[in-house]
């Protein structure tokens, strides 16, 4: 053989031979390029095709990790196929050499394997397209490159996919397939139903192109066959190539004699790789390449530790998320729930103040707030202070006599006059240049009329649906339940009435006369001249009335009163008698004048910055029947019963033929507006407002912010007002005579008041003597107790022995007065008590101590735990459970007695004002108008439906 | 009165176990990462570096 083959290729040395012939490396001499020639070794006179199929095959075939064929000729009668260089050896070299593999080595192997596996099964390359079958992957048809990547070589027993020529084998690597064993039915299968022997057979094909021979233990009769290896075939030598390379040794050419490799020794996802691989039957091995790529590719990413730790990782970090999820929103809720507390709380507060303001609908409606009309969790239940509240804002635990706020007014702007209807079922108002007329149970606007303008306008009412107001058209009667306007006359601001309702008169601002009107016509019946007169104005009269002025007629309408500018007052007689009086001349040195008449009797004021005078006239003989002066201003008014004067703190009513003075009203602060009913008074000063009873006590106080400057009181209403703001407060009466369920003196001095268990009796006692009644009021008996002043504690009870008052003594023993008739039921004699006086209270889990000296408190009675503080300053006297909550009753210094509807948070519920005993879950109230009085707890849901229904009355 | 109220019991409550969650979830991060880290250099080792 010469060195240069076709001119082409300088021969270096041979690098091996087998049964395809011989192969050299060589030189291309002009691409300075190593080659690879294999001279074939069969004749030429073989057919060309069969000679170049490796050739054909490989010529279209483009990858890393197959050879690339160059050029095929024929020289010398032999044939030559030129080949990529493939550097490196096959792995059958270091196999025999005894040599092991690492498995991430073997590994790396079979997949850049399958990666050529791949494309060659892949029918798509090359036109037109088609795929190819190694069929002789073993480790010596793998090459290992120096930079340890492979190459696929010797394609001569190749198949085209779906070809059906006879191929050579190599044991132990061919598949069952090659040798016509069938096992897809898991059956074995002689394709020529031959016997076996135990000799090596060489299979010769038509083309005789098999590579190697058969071992032992499996053998066939038949020297030719065709057989139809496919994809699956080169996946089982793949398996049984990579088998080797990790064991060092070949499997067993029988695919059911394999013995698999050790899950100890190697990872198991791999030996379950190549097992599946080396299934004897081919539907159970990987049916592509691809396949079986995408399984060592898993590898990593299905190995069980991966698996496992994902899972766990994966499980955990879900169960936190839960868990961070859920505190999340728990706390979102809390935190929602909290803020929503707080803005009830914020309307518990708007509705006591409100409430204190004496606007009763919007006291109702904040409390009303604090209750959700429907539930969630994000929503607490309703809140303590929402539920006292509204209790409060109702006033269902308030069952005393008395006025009660009943609701706001508000006028377009402050007012400037009030006037109240003789029954008080209506009230007048006057304000910029207009008079508003209300219905003062419905707090409807009846009406609004064009007034004068000017701050003096006054209106008045001649019965209780007529008034006579200063129109902007003059002096007009308005019939407010007909809603007409019956006469006009001349312009007035000040106007009076007579007191029989039959004679008007009006006097516009500063003019200098007076206009006399038959009240019910309007028929003008005189006109007084004041002489050039006039009353006292200020030079800007439409915002400021310094009310200094008198301006009034008798009862018959016979004599008119007038002050005017220069000081002087006179009394005018309008029967034209000519027997007007001049009280005080211009040189009197009086700006403010006050005064009215009673009967025949004239009472006036008048007052200057350093002085005030009072005096009492009789207009029939003349002469002034009383009187008296003081630094301090003296107010006065008179009407059908009487005169009454006012100064500082103290208000009078005066006789005016004795001078003897009834007082009616002492008050801490300085007077500085009032009114009288025939029942009561009603008092305003710098604190607030207050009322007073016939007999000069104080029977309802209120406090209020702006001052008070106008008060008026009629029949069962009472409105007060002030020129600072447009909020008129409207009180009503309320007569709970209903709840009474004992009436008694009420001058018995007592401190507490009871009820028998059996309701038959009330005992009211104090630490001196106590006294039993029966329901009618009659006074069965009453006891002194004896040695009071050894009295450490009593304390009235209902238990097995009955109803009775037991008295307890320092000394520790004790007496058992019963309620029954007050009889000495038994006297105990027992250690001396604590003189600390001490008491304890279990009720509803709780333990309430109440010490003499400290404050009630309560702890919980299983943990000890403290709860709350129930009083800061009172001592609290009893404890009652009713329910699920519990009434405390407490006693304040001044011996005021009161109670607290408390719940299992010693929260209060509602307040109970006068509370003096509870039974049978019955709340009694003791008044010092010598009544007692029973009111049942009412819920929530009870308070709401009340709330609805005062506010839709409301509407 | 002493101690939480119910709605404040559910939020610092609630913030408590959010904030122990998030604990939680921060070690099991960190031991994920070890793990992993452990897992890659042995699964290197036995079927080399993963491609």
């Amino acid at each position: 053989m010469s060195d240069i083959i076709a001119s082409t290729y300088e021969i270096i040395k041979k690098i091996g031979s087998g049964g395809g012939g011989v192969v050299y490396l060589a030189n291309h001499l002009r691409l300075n390029k190593l080659v690879v020639l294999k001279a074939d070794k069969r004749k030429i006179t073989v057919r060309e095709d069969l000679l170049r199929r490796e050739v054909d095959i490989l010529k279209n075939l483009r990858h890393t990790y197959i050879p690339q064929v160059h050029d095929f000729f024929v020289e010398n009668k032999t044939v030559y196929t030129v080949i990529d260089y493939i550097e490196g050896e096959s792995l059958d070299k270091p196999l025999k050499r005894g040599e092991r593999f690492s498995q991430p080595q073997v590994i790396k192997w079979g997949m850049q394997l399958l990666e050529a596996l791949c494309y060659l099964h892949n029918p798509e390359h090359q036109d037109p397209p088609k795929g190819y079958v190694h069929s002789d992957i073993k480790p010596a048809n793998i090459m290992c490159r120096p930079n340890g990547d492979i190459c696929l070589i010797d394609f001569n027993i190749a198949l085209a996919l779906g070809e059906k020529n006879a191929v050579g084998r190599s044991p132990g690597y061919a598949s069952p397939e090659h040798y016509g064993l069938d096992f897809s039915n898991d059956s074995q299968e002689d394709t020529d139903g031959g016997n076996t022997e135990e000799d090596s057979t060489e299979v010769k094909d038509p083309d005789p192109t098999r590579t190697d021979t058969v071992p032992g233990g499996m053998s066939f009769t038949s020297k030719y066959k065709t057989i139809v290896p496919d994809v699956r075939s080169d996946i089982y030598s793949l398996g049984a190539t990579l088998y080797h390379l990790l064991s060092g040794h070949r499997p067993a050419p029988n695919a059911k004699q394999v013995v698999p490799l050790s899950e100890k020794e190697f990872s198991p996802p791999l030996v379950r790789i190549i097992s599946k691989a080396m299934a004897p039957n081919p539907d159970r091995r990987y049916q592509t390449a691809e396949e079986m790529l995408r399984a060592f590719r898993d590898l990593w990413d299905r190995d069980p530790r991966i698996t496992r730790l994902k899972r766990g990782c994966g499980i955990t970090a879900g169960i936190l998320a839960v868990v961070l999820a859920a505190g999340v929103a728990v706390s979102f809720t809390g935190l929602k729930r909290m803020q929503v507390t707080e803005s009830w709380k914020k309307l518990a507060e708007y509705s006591e103040n409100a409430l204190q303001e004496g606007d009763v609908d919007s006291a109702v409606s904040y409390a009303l707030e604090t209750f959700p009309e429907k539930s969630s969790p994000a929503q607490p239940g309703y809140i303590a202070e929402g539920r006292n509240a509204l209790a409060n804002a109702l006033g269902v635990y308030d069952l005393s006599d008395g006025y009660k706020a009943h609701g706001t007014l508000e006028l377009p702007s402050a007012p400037l006059y009030l006037a109240l209807s003789p029954g008080g079922m209506t009230l007048s108002c006057v304000y910029s240049s207009a008079v508003a007329v209300y219905d003062t149970e419905s707090l409807n606007l009846l009406a609004v009329l064009p007034a004068a303008d000017s701050a003096l306008a006054e209106v008045v009412y001649l019965g209780e649906d007529t008034i006579l107001y200063a129109g902007a058209e003059g002096l007009t009667r308005y019939d407010i339940a007909e809603g007409t306007a019956r006469w006009t006359g001349e312009d007035a601001t000040g106007i009076r009435i007579s007191a029989d309702g039959k004679k008007a008169a009006g006097i516009y601002r500063n003019e200098s006369y007076v206009s006399i009107y038959d009240a019910e016509s309007g028929q003008l019946l005189q006109q007084v001249d004041l002489d050039g007169r006039s009353q006292s104005v200020v030079a800007n009269d439409v915002f400021a009335n310094p009310n200094d002025n008198l301006f009034a007629l008798n009862n018959d309408g016979s004599l008119l009163a007038v002050s005017m500018s220069d000081g002087s007052l006179e009394i005018f007689d309008l029967n034209g008698s000519g027997r007007n009086m001049v009280l005080l001349d211009d040189t009197s040195g009086y700006t403010h004048f006050e005064g009215g008449f009673y009967q025949q009797y004239f009472a006036f004021s008048a007052s200057n910055a350093e002085e005030s005078v009072f005096a009492v006239i009789d207009t029939q003989t003349m002469e002034q029947t009383g009187g008296f002066q003081s630094a301090s201003r003296f107010s006065v008014q008179t009407d059908e019963t009487g005169i009454y004067v006012q100064t500082e703190n103290l208000l009078v009513q005066i006789d005016p033929v004795s001078g003897e003075q009834r007082p009616l009203v002492t008050t801490n602060e300085a007077i500085r507006s009032y009114a009288r009913s025939s029942e009561n008074t009603l008092i305003a000063t710098k604190e607030g407002f207050s009322f007073y009873s016939p007999e000069a006590e104080e029977i309802a106080v209120f406090e209020k912010e702006d001052e008070t400057d106008f008060t008026a009181i009629a029949g069962q209403t009472a409105v007060i007002g002030s020129r600072s703001t447009s909020v008129l407060r409207l009180l009503k009466y309320e007569d709970h005579q209903e709840a009474e369920v004992f009436s008694y003196d009420p001058s018995v001095s007592h401190d507490e008041a009871r009820i028998s268990a059996d309701g038959s009796r009330v005992m009211l006692f104090d630490w001196q003597s106590f006294s039993v009644y029966d329901m009618e009021g009659t006074r069965i008996n009453k006891v002194e107790i004896p040695d009071a002043a050894q009295v450490y504690d009593q304390q009235f009870r209902r238990d097995e022995k009955g109803s009775y008052l037991e008295v307890i003594y320092n000394d520790g023993t004790s007496r058992l007065y019963s309620a029954v008739d007050g009889s000495l039921m038994e006297e105990v004699y027992n250690a001396a008590p604590d003189p600390e006086l001490y008491e304890e209270f279990s009720v509803n889990g709780l333990r309430i101590e109440s010490p003499l000296h400290g404050k009630p408190t309560a702890y919980d009675e299983e943990t000890g735990k403290l709860v709350r503080v129930l009083s800061e300053e009172d001592y609290l006297t009893y404890v009652t459970s009713v329910g699920e909550n519990f009434v405390a009753q407490f006693v304040t210094a001044d011996g005021y007695c009161y109670g607290r509807l408390l719940n299992e948070k010693c929260e209060v519920l509602a307040e109970l004002p006068y509370l003096c005993d509870v039974i049978n879950n019955v709340l009694i109230f003791d008044y010092s108008t010598g009544d007692l009085r029973q009111s049942r707890i009412y819920d929530t849901e009870e308070l709401i439906a009340a709330a609805h229904t005062v506010l839709g009355e409301g509407q | 009165m002493t101690g939480l109220t119910m709605d404040e019991f559910l939020f610092y409550g609630g913030m408590l176990c959010a904030a122990a969650a998030c604990i939680g979830e921060l070690i099991c991060l960190c031991m994920f990462l070890i793990r992993k880290r452990r897992l890659k250099i042995q699964l290197e080792k036995e079927y080399g570096e993963r491609k």
